[in-house]
């Protein structure tokens, strides 16, 4: 598959809605390590929202779906991750012509452009133990794709792994960002929570696609 | 569970439903957000306020004749979403332009933006002042990655006095700024508040140790020492605050010693009364001294002690009237 329709980045999102909504518990642990517990609970907050938008509307272009999915996160969770994860769907569609089919290239500009808007409004740098650890790699892995041409599968599958790694290399990292940032040392050993769910993000996007490989066009399995 | 609460969910709700059941005669609740507004909002600069609960009075009740517009909250410990903010922002703006009081945290800059912005666009006049007092979260050359603790009590009050006698917003956003950059604060908590619908504090403190420098939310601070007396750990507090900022012989002070939720009212009264002390040997003037909970943690055992260094013009301001839930004037004059 080397293209998916508004209504297959519709369903993938779905399924990225329920994935971080049962990730909740994974998630609150992870924060509550190094932070005050709280992104799980927020992230469901959120994603809840999400699923109830895409279950109530329709989509003729590519960026209609994920700005609308950037809205809502960043409309119904608050925090500084209702904005941050916000943006990693609402600022890469904002400056890009709506199309009717996501491809490798459009979904690497995408994703390059919401890294560049999180770390513009945010102040945080890759190394600073926060989602950006995640997400950078990622991005570059899909830039990669698109340069060598990679169907999305493949492509989703690499971000995803890089995604991992990334949140793996966090734990080596000293927080010098957020809530954590006043831990210093003590923040070692710990992933950055928003790395775990940017990770969760890639990963359920990965097999969202692997899934629907064979009917590209067709709605996700399990959608009500 | 030992919190007199509901559905843990339900906190912040259920917190501005009650204070609205107190003082619901002079505000009202912003349709489709957890923010409170001024019944009838006067014909000046709107002071915004706001930030994550959990905190009370901070940011809830900093509210009032004097003080903020509108107010609005965030869930636990979480920022406001920038939608509430517009909201809040809206009900009180009079033509005038709004300022932004808030602390300095990532999540509150990053929705409190989107909503400047937002409001920006619509061709409101919106300008910021963020509290960024707390001398432990950072050395004073990163003095912009400082948070913000009690001591927004003082910027609050001065923007919200500059705000009340007409200025215009270019001049409360400078008051207010210059009132935030003559503050610091440090707080030192025994041990830590727990999160609603959570079970384990945000952070746990061995017996007999305190955590010097901790944050409002559990963050770490400083240095991790022996339980001390109240005036030996007074002592190093204002020995602290006062090294980052000194005050000139005629600089007169405004002190306020707060306590972060469940520490006891002699308590404070203790801590007040060796922090008047200490201050008046050090040959600084107290122009006024307020004691009590003005910035809390959840039930952290605690407190925090604020300086804000006076000029003439802002000692005319934190004269002024002002009112809230919490605060009734000056106790000093």
């Amino acid at each position: 598959m080397d293209r998916m329709t508004a209504d297959d980045v519709r369903s993938m999102m779905i399924a990225v809605a329920d994935r971080i909504i049962a990730s909740e518990q994974l998630l609150t642990k992870a924060d509550r390590d190094i932070g005050d517990g709280d992104h799980g609970l927020g992230m469901t907050r959120g994603f809840t929202a999400v699923r109830e938008l895409l279950l109530e509307n329709t989509y003729d272009d590519v960026q209609s779906v994920l700005a609308g999915v950037g809205d809502t996160l960043i409309t119904s969770m608050g925090g500084a991750s209702g904005v941050v994860f916000g943006l990693l769907f609402r600022a890469g569609a904002q400056g890009l012509l709506p199309s009717d089919v996501l491809t490798v290239p459009i979904a690497a500009d995408h994703f390059e452009r919401s890294t560049r808007e999180i770390s513009r409004r945010g102040g945080a740098t890759i190394g600073d133990k926060t989602m950006l650890d995640a997400l950078h790699p990622a991005v570059e892995s899909l830039r990669r794709s698109s340069e060598a041409g990679d169907t999305l599968a493949y492509a989703f599958r690499g971000a995803a792994i890089a995604a991992g790694e990334g949140t793996d290399r966090s734990k080596d990292l000293v927080a010098r960002f957020g809530k954590a940032m006043t831990l210093g040392e003590r923040s070692l050993g710990f992933p950055d929570a928003g790395a775990v769910s940017t990770t969760i993000i890639f990963t359920a996007m990965a097999e969202w696609i692997t899934a629907n490989n064979e009917h590209p066009t067709t709605s996700a399995q399990g959608e009500v | 569970m030992r919190k007199f609460i509901n559905e843990p969910r339900q906190v912040a709700r259920e917190t501005l439903e009650g204070f609205l059941a107190v003082y619901g005669d002079r505000f009202t609740q912003v349709p489709g957000s957890l923010a409170v507004a001024k019944r009838i909002p006067a014909d000046k600069v709107a002071i915004v306020s706001g930030g994550g609960s959990g905190h009370e009075p901070v940011w809830l009740e900093y509210i009032g004749p004097g003080f903020a517009d509108a107010v609005c909250q965030g869930d636990i410990f979480a920022a406001p979403a920038p939608r509430s903010i517009v909201r809040a922002a809206k009900a009180v703006e009079r033509g005038r332009g709004i300022l932004f009081v808030y602390g300095n945290y990532s999540g509150d800059r990053l929705n409190f933006d989107l909503a400047a912005e937002e409001l920006q666009a619509e061709g409101h006049e919106v300008l910021t002042v963020r509290v960024a007092d707390d001398v432990a979260a950072a050395p004073p050359e990163r003095a912009n990655d400082r948070r913000g603790i009690a001591g927004g009590f003082f910027v609050s009050k001065i923007a919200g006095a500059a705000s009340e006698v007409g200025l215009d917003l270019k001049s409360v956003q400078e008051l207010a700024t210059l009132a935030a950059d003559r503050t610091r604060s440090m707080g030192v908590a025994s041990a830590g508040g727990t999160i609603p619908g959570t079970e384990e504090p945000t952070f746990v403190l061995p017996d007999g140790k305190m955590e010097i420098g901790m944050g409002m939310h559990g963050e770490a601070g400083v240095r991790r020492a022996d339980m001390a007396t109240a005036d030996e750990t007074v002592d190093q507090m204002v020995r602290l605050i006062m090294g980052d900022r000194s005050l000139s012989p005629d600089e007169k002070a405004c002190v306020l010693v707060n306590g972060l939720g469940a520490t006891t009212r002699a308590e404070l009264l203790i801590i007040a009364r060796r922090t008047a002390r200490v201050l008046d040997q050090a040959g600084i003037r107290i122009h006024d001294l307020q004691v009590g909970d003005f910035a809390t943690s959840q039930e952290m055992h605690g407190f925090s002690i604020s300086v804000f260094g006076l000029t003439p013009e802002l000692q005319k301001l934190y004269d002024a009237p002002g009112r809230t839930s919490f605060f009734s004037g000056a106790n000093r004059h």
